[in-house]
């Protein structure tokens, strides 16, 4: 718990340090189309981030996160466009879509007792193979120009009116959806993590499989839950990212296994299984966020942005390898 | 009545009759000790009672009700096991880890923290340990660790405790906690099963003991009415004799190794220490004098920070493990798993490793001399199964650490370092490993030995070196008496 609260601690202090630093550093950075930007940009990976946290946490990895997204969207995409189903139904088939994918890993990782790297590099070529086949866009050309008008899911990419919500104290005119539905998500993800059976097996089993096995739990069904979860996860972006584009694009979503492995380590879940939570991930994506959009408006190029975003992985890998090192833990 | 009773269990693998028929029974308060070489039985006896392994024949029973439904239906029946290794999660708490699988639920079906603690801290009390319900289970010493896993068998109001070589690792004043831990559990009516390989514990905290040997049961009774020879023999069958000290050895010969002022910050400072030609030298003390830290600083496996090591009367720098190896010294590691082993490949793939260039022509391997080394390795060090081709990770404890300790004797180092050689071995596997070394040293090999067994060290010891808080504390002779030794090593710790 100590050792939760001192990283945790670490990364919100970071996360705060970096947002003074580019307030100072880049004109425009501490603006409110900016901040927002930010917020936009970022609240869906952050929630991408907590599923794959949760599943780091379980000794595994998913990298097949990204297509999962462009799944989950596509599926509410058909829905909407050519099926013609209401916004709550088409969602709900989304995120269903989503999350069988995602246990579908954890078949393959518990019962075909494939590496999660290798199952899940697999599923990542399959999955967007699938979102290919099933594209409305690709099956119905003409709907590729038109976009998503279904109120629900456009009320997902909208705006919440704020104002005055707060006082004097913060005056912001607006909040996007997307930073509610993820406020709303980590709540309750946390809620089952600390304070559910559920979420202390999980923890059990990131700390030490061997007594989770000895304790008698069924870890079988524990992790293709995680893996569920996470797909989940990645479909409740992909349904986020469909409200914003009010489309689905075959290649949505490509390259964010990266990203969000890299916000879920920067963010604390230890590499070696059973350490961190949900808070660090999402202070981990909004760091990504700010360092990435501050170089951006310090006119940095996007290469370097790139190389940037993988010498931050390596970077809190390298860390997480230390502090475990020297921790002398199992 | 007995509080647990197998009848008539037993064990086939195959055409393998691991377990023959038998009963165990146990009444409360009772420590029983079971003793066996490996490959005795032990384990699927064990394995049998917790659960793992459904019996061929028979049946378990705890207080009269037959147990069934896995590990899971013999932890709830009353049976606990405190395995070798931790099966605690070290990122959670000790209230946590008390309640793995079943924690106490409040409102909504949700964990309550506050009943959770309430109740750890309660079992905490009665019990006298000395830990918080909130420490994590990482920052405790080991012995406090399996003082948690007993709390967590008792939190599922264990009847039956089985402890498979519970003081492994811990340091000798550790072993005395655990064995008054041991004597609570036998004043509140819980019987325990101690797997020991040491005969000293055994003697000093069983009530009786059961002794297997090639899967059958050949003794059982009070261990007030047989001694240390008795229990060896049954153990070992006929014919075999028990460990005894080397007769009258060698002279030792000129200094090969000189080690002066070495130094490590944090771990250890001021390390003088020669080794010559033909001698043994145990380097010993609690656990935490960071004796294998000083080790691993003559293998190149880290460095030191001050000090010289001389070799043959020129200062070496010893960077890396290939260094070392080149300038003949050898190490066998405290972690025969993780450090010394390719537990996948075959026995001859693992004695030869270190070898190979001496099977080397026209850049080749030669097959059929590589065969015959390893053969005489197997037959040499008596491994069983005496099969080259048999893969390592599958053989017990005992024969793997023989296995590591032939690899290095195919390469006649000049110096052999062993870390801990028999920890969890056996008293027949333990005597092999000590006439290799003695066979090394008849070569005229120098070997230092860290070890935290004080039978050990004086049985095979030519000088003694007690270590403590990263020092060399004192230099004792193999011969003055043991508890004069225990006093020493437990002293050089205050």
């Amino acid at each position: 718990m100590r050792k939760t609260l001192s990283s945790n601690l670490v990364i919100v202090l970071l996360t705060i340090g970096m947002f003074a630093f580019f307030s100072i550093a880049a004109d425009r950075f501490f603006t409110f189309p900016n901040v927002e930007n930010l917020l936009v940009g970022y609240s869906f990976l952050a929630i991408v981030a907590v599923g794959q946290g949760l599943v780091i946490m379980a000794r595994g990895i998913d990298l097949s996160v990204g297509s999962t997204v462009a799944l989950a969207a596509m599926v509410l995409f058909d829905a909407v466009m050519i099926f013609e189903f209401g916004g709550p139904v088409a969602i709900f088939l989304a995120l269903l879509a989503a999350t069988l994918a995602g246990a579908l890993n954890g078949v393959l990782v518990v019962y075909l007792r494939l590496q999660p790297f290798v199952a899940t590099l697999a599923t990542l070529a399959a999955y967007r193979g699938v979102v290919f086949a099933i594209s409305g866009r690709q099956l119905y050309p003409e709907l590729s120009s038109q976009a998503v008008r279904d109120p629900v899911v456009r009320w997902l990419g909208d705006i919440i009116e704020v104002e005055g919500w707060f006082g004097d104290m913060i005056p912001l005119p607006w909040i996007p959806t997307s930073f509610f539905v993820l406020l709303i998500y980590a709540a309750i993800v946390a809620l089952a993590l600390w304070r559910t059976q559920w979420g202390m097996n999980l923890r059990t089993y990131g700390g030490n499989p061997e007594a989770a096995h000895l304790a008698g739990l069924n870890t079988k069904r524990l992790l293709i839950s995680v893996y569920a979860l996470c797909g989940f996860s990645a479909g409740l972006a992909g349904v986020i990212l469909v409200g914003r584009f009010t489309t689905a694009t075959e290649a949505l979503g490509a390259g964010m296994e990266l990203t969000a492995i890299a916000a879920a380590v920067i963010g604390g879940i230890g590499l070696s299984g059973g350490t961190g939570g949900v808070l660090g991930p999402i202070f981990g994506a909004f760091l990504l966020g700010i360092i990435l959009i501050g170089l951006t408006l310090m006119g940095t190029s996007q290469f370097y942005q790139q190389i940037l975003t993988g010498a931050i992985l390596i970077a809190a890998v390298g860390y997480d390898r230390l502090v475990t090192k020297r921790g002398g833990s199992v | 009545m007995s509080v647990l009773n197998a009848s008539g269990i037993s064990k086939t693998f195959g055409t393998f009759e691991a377990l023959k028929s038998q009963d165990f029974t146990l009444e409360a308060g009772e420590v029983r000790a079971v003793i066996g070489s490996n490959g005795a039985g032990k384990t699927t006896m064990i394995k049998i009672l917790t659960g793992a392994h459904a019996p061929t024949t028979g049946q378990v029973m705890v207080d009269g009700t037959a147990l069934s439904g896995g590990p899971a239906g013999h932890i709830a029946g009353g049976i606990a096991c405190i395995y070798q290794h931790s099966s605690l999660a070290p990122n959670l708490s000790v209230a946590e880890n008390l309640f793995l699988g079943q924690h106490p639920r409040g409102r909504f079906g949700l964990i309550s923290r506050k009943e959770m603690i309430n109740r750890a801290q309660a079992l905490i009390n009665t019990h006298g340990t000395q830990v918080s319900p909130n420490d994590l289970v990482a920052d405790l010493p080991t012995v406090k660790q399996k003082e948690v896993e007993i709390l967590k068998a008792l939190m599922r109001s264990a009847k039956v405790i089985l402890m498979d070589e519970p003081t492994a690792w811990l340091s000798f004043r550790e072993v005395e906690r655990l064995h008054d831990t041991i004597r609570k559990l036998m004043a509140q009516g819980v019987a325990v099963v101690y797997i020991s390989h040491i005969m000293d514990e055994i003697f000093r905290i069983c009530d009786t003991a059961s002794i297997l040997r090639d899967g059958a049961l050949v003794w059982e009774g009070q261990v007030a009415e047989t001694d240390r020879a008795q229990v060896v023999g049954h153990m070992l069958g006929p014919g075999q004799a028990d460990t005894k000290r080397a007769a009258a050895t060698t002279k030792a010969g000129a200094e090969i190794l000189s080690i002066q002022g070495l130094g490590r910050k944090g771990y250890f400072e001021d390390i003088n220490l020669s080794l010559r030609k033909g001698e043994i030298v145990c380097l010993t003390g609690l656990i935490g004098s960071n004796r294998t830290e000083m080790v691993r600083c003559l293998f190149g496996t880290d460095r030191p920070d001050s000090g010289t090591i001389t070799l043959h009367g020129k200062e070496v720098r010893i960077s890396s493990p290939r260094e070392a190896m080149s300038l003949g010294i050898a190490l066998v590691p405290e972690d025969r798993r993780q450090e010394g082993l390719f537990l996948s490949h075959t026995m001859s793939e693992n004695l030869l490793a270190a070898a190979l260039p001496k099977f080397l022509q026209r850049h080749m391997l030669q097959r059929a001399p590589m065969a015959q080394a390893a053969n005489s390795n197997i037959a040499g060090l008596n491994i069983q199964p005496p099969d080259p081709e048999k893969v390592v990770g599958t053989l017990s404890g005992g024969n793997q650490q023989k296995v590591l300790l032939g690899k290095w004797l195919e390469t006649t180092p000049e110096i052999v370092i062993l870390d801990e050689p028999t920890v969890g071995v056996d008293v027949g596997a333990k005597n092999d490993i000590y006439s290799a070394m003695q066979e090394l040293k008849g070569k005229g090999a120098a070997i230092l030995v860290v070890s935290s067994d004080v039978e050990e060290v004086q049985l095979i010891a030519d000088r003694i070196l007690i270590m403590s808080k990263g020092k060399i504390a004192q230099e004792m002779a193999p011969d003055s008496p043991h508890e004069e030794l225990v006093a020493q090593i437990s002293g050089a710790a205050t």
